[in-house]
């Protein structure tokens, strides 16, 4: 049972929903801005996360089973401790936590962060395998390095053919050395 | 807002359940206790480089509610088309495919890719709201960049006490060694 | 139910020719018609099947001319093909090209907003292909269609002539059309390196399946196609008219040369994947000598497994994106089902040999493609592989033939030690327009009378 690769972590949670509010939550939620605007943007440690109704169980076995209720399934690729991570959560994104998760059976609220914590992580199912590529890197390096490409591209773009000395005096000025 | 819920800029999300028969909980719980340690296991994955993150976990009951049979749950965070995402692990790593998959009900195989994309398909849900932190950047940039960033800034560290020709030779370096993830 | 035929080879007198073997000839015209109603539009199909030209060997020489016929989604229900043969028809054709333009990279200068009038409108309905060896034979010929597309009261919404240039080359001086795949059952002898690279070092051929519809294809099932007759022995339709800037591509050439000619002619080289003589770059890096490979057949014997850091042969070189052959690993794994038949063929003018210049002529490719999934072959190489570059690990570089890019820190990277950066990425070549059609058999023709 691995929930971690390097230092980066899993989170898996699926808390049930109250009858017959799941039309009205995947409405909430599929409303809600995506990419930068998105509310988990302000959760630095966010590599990928996703909200996912679960409303049926697959068919297939002979006596399959059939579910009791919905549940709202929240994944969420993280750095570090999950404990701290959903603490921050209730802290970062009060209204949407509140919003979103009240639609939940058991919710106790958002506006005290360790209860939120407690009760999300009392409803967390452990990782049997996790995989990540490059399990090292915080958000934070990602980006850091997406931009330090960025800017070597441009340098070198900007700098091809040019003599030995000139460039070496727009490297220090381009990377501040 | 518009478009695709499992996309969002070059990043894809798949979450997936599947009913697992009795006697192959006990191997898959083997197969993901010693798959970490099998790296001849992981290199194919790791060299088709399209995978962020992705998990495993055999499901066994949910929080109210008890299940009759132990389910299989897979999300992956990935980039590229769902279709070549598919079709790279029927055609490519088909065995990995069956060795986790074979005991899940339903399963047709992982060849020939029709039958196996269906089923994912039909075992897949939408997400209703997908959050990439870096959504324009492949699995490949990163790991290009992670790497570039480390030899960069060595290179500034020794920037201030180099000759213009110890640093051109230096940078004519780094921009061979990753001239591949520029 | 659709019928299906599992034998390897086609029933070629029911499939169109110019599919699985090219006609050769040196000139074209293509004229896309809109049917005004239906009863017109048949009688004009029926005027056209007895001269259809079909897949069979020609016993009594080369004819003068050919025909052929194409149709669109929207030409197929102009023509009142019933829902049921409709529904089987995949949704990439449905939609058509001009709806794809955002995932095909066709926005800006490529969107069909600017695309030639009758492109890309839901008013082409039916392509009449017209083949001839000489010019007079295709005026003849146009002047016959014209007649008859005038008599059944069609309307013609674009027409096109292409033409072969001199040494079969296309306007950028690129021996152009040989490369193609190698397919089980099409009757021509497959030469190394036209079909998948496999372990042993052999190439296979690719299941007939993968370009003609009603066969088995390489994930041993059938393409999507419409029921009944017009989906067996057919085919779908690539028909794409590019613009290339041919002086643009001279002088971006020049510039990056420093006005050496040896050098010029290396970089089209990296840049192609092909010296201009057709020599792959991977075969025979520091120069072309045509006569050795292709004396030998060995034209395209080549794989890209002893250069995967691109050193003989960039990356992102044009032949290698559109054909990675062993690149992406695993032999030909991942490649195999994203290949195309191509019969495409120049229009317009040369430009004059000196000239760095475009001179308002209007000259380019009529692009022509075949294959049995328009979103698995076609646009999976022209947005995956072109107009992209991470599967390649190359990020957001796009190929430089073929699709401009604006972003200032747009380049191709020729590997090397160190490594040169093509930069700005300008546009070479611009859609003016396209379709997706559906190539029916003669026994599919026949629904439509």
């Amino acid at each position: 049972m691995s929930d971690r690769s390097g230092q980066a972590r899993a989170l898996t949670s699926f808390t049930p929903i109250v009858s017959g509010r799941a039309g009205e939550l995947r409405a909430y939620l599929r409303g809600l801005p995506r990419g930068p605007a998105s509310p988990l943007a302000r959760l630095l440690r966010t590599h990928f996360a996703r909200w996912v109704i679960i409303d049926r169980l697959p068919t297939d076995p002979p006596d399959p089973d059939r579910l009791e209720q919905p549940y709202l399934l929240f994944t969420s690729c993280i750095d570090g401790e999950a404990d701290s991570y959903l603490r921050e959560l209730a802290e970062q994104l009060p209204g949407e936590a509140e919003t979103i998760w009240s639609h939940c059976r058991g919710f106790p609220g958002a506006r005290d962060a360790g209860a939120f914590a407690r009760w999300l992580l009392d409803h967390h199912v452990p990782t049997s395998f996790f995989v990540a590529n490059y399990p090292k890197a915080t958000v934070h390096d990602v980006r850091q390095s997406l931009a330090a490409h960025e800017q070597l591209l441009r340098f070198a773009l900007d700098t091809q053919g040019l003599d030995a000395p000139t460039r070496l005096e727009r490297f220090r000025t381009a990377f501040r050395v | 807002m518009a478009g695709d819920p499992n996309k969002l800029g070059r990043a894809s999300a798949l979450t997936v359940l599947s009913a697992v028969k009795p006697r192959g909980v006990p191997l898959l719980r083997l197969l993901f206790f010693v798959g970490p340690h099998l790296s001849p296991l992981l290199k194919p994955l790791q060299r088709l480089s399209f995978i962020h993150f992705a998990r495993w976990t055999l499901v066994r009951g949910l929080p109210g509610q008890d299940l009759r049979h132990v389910h299989l749950f897979f999300e992956s965070n990935f980039n590229g088309t769902w279709s070549q995402y598919i079709d790279a692990f029927s055609y490519v790593v088909p065995k990995h495919i069956s060795g986790i998959w074979r005991w899940s009900y339903g399963f047709p195989g992982p060849l020939p890719a029709g039958p196996f994309k269906a089923y994912i398909a039909e075992h897949e849900y939408e997400a209703d709201h997908f959050y990439s932190a870096y959504p324009e950047a492949s699995v490949t940039m990163i790991l290009g960049a992670l790497e570039l960033r480390r030899d960069l800034d060595r290179l500034r560290a020794r920037a201030p006490s180099m000759s213009a020709e110890a640093f051109d030779d230096a940078y004519r370096d780094l921009l061979t060694a990753h001239q591949n993830h520029l | 139910m659709r019928p299906f035929a599992d034998t390897a080879l086609v029933d070629r007198a029911d499939l169109q020719g110019n599919i699985l073997r090219g006609y050769g000839f040196a000139q074209a015209a293509y004229v896309l018609l809109r049917v005004e109603d239906e009863r017109s539009g048949r009688r004009l199909i029926e005027d056209l099947l007895p001269r259809v030209t079909n897949a069979e060997p020609w016993s009594a020489g080369k004819p003068a001319t050919t025909l052929n016929v194409a149709l669109t989604y929207a030409g197929l229900r102009a023509l009142g093909v019933g829902p049921d043969a409709l529904a089987g028809c995949p949704e990439d054709f449905r939609l058509g090209m001009a709806a794809r333009a955002e995932q095909l990279g066709d926005t800006v200068d490529h969107a069909p907003e600017r695309w030639e009038a009758g492109l890309g409108t839901e008013a082409a309905h039916v392509l009449v292909m017209l083949n001839a060896q000489e010019e007079a034979g295709l005026d003849d010929a146009l002047e016959d269609l014209r007649a008859k597309i005038g008599a059944a009261g069609l309307a013609v919404v674009h027409e096109q002539r292409a033409a072969l240039l001199e040494g079969n080359r296309e306007h950028f001086g690129f021996s152009d059309g040989f490369a193609q795949p190698a397919i089980e059952g099409d009757g021509v002898i497959a030469t190394p390196g036209q079909g998948t690279p496999e372990e042993d070092g052999e190439w296979s051929e690719l299941p007939l399946g993968e370009f003609i519809l009603g066969y088995e294809d390489a994930d041993r099932s059938r393409a999507t196609a419409p029921s009944g007759p017009l989906g067996l022995n057919a085919t779908y339709m690539v028909y794409r008219k590019l613009h290339q800037d041919v002086g643009l591509f001279r002088s971006l050439l020049r510039r990056h040369s420093g006005g050496d000619p040896g050098r010029e002619e290396l970089l089209a080289a990296k840049i192609v994947g092909r010296w201009r003589d057709g020599t792959p770059i991977e075969l025979s890096p520091d120069g072309s000598d045509r006569e050795r490979w292709r004396a030998a057949d060995r034209i395209n014997d080549f794989r890209f497994e002893g250069d995967l850091d691109g050193r003989r042969c960039p990356i992102g070189a044009h032949v290698r994106r559109t054909n990675p052959r062993d690149a992406l690993g695993w032999h030909g794994t991942r490649t195999r089902r994203h290949r195309m038949i191509r019969r495409g063929m120049p229009y317009g003018p040369p430009l004059a040999p000196e000239a760095t210049e475009d001179d308002g002529h209007d000259r380019g490719l009529v692009f022509v493609s075949f294959c049995a999934s328009l979103s698995r072959q076609f646009e999976t190489v022209q947005a995956q592989w072109c107009a992209d570059g991470n599967i390649f690990g190359l990020g957001d570089d796009k190929d430089l033939l073929i699709v401009g890019d604006d972003r200032d820190t747009a380049k191709m990277t020729i590997q090397g030690d160190p490594p040169y950066f093509l930069s700005p990425q300008p546009r070479l070549v611009t859609v003016r327009g396209g379709e997706y059609l559906l190539v029916p058999s003669l026994a599919g023709l026949a629904t439509l009378v």
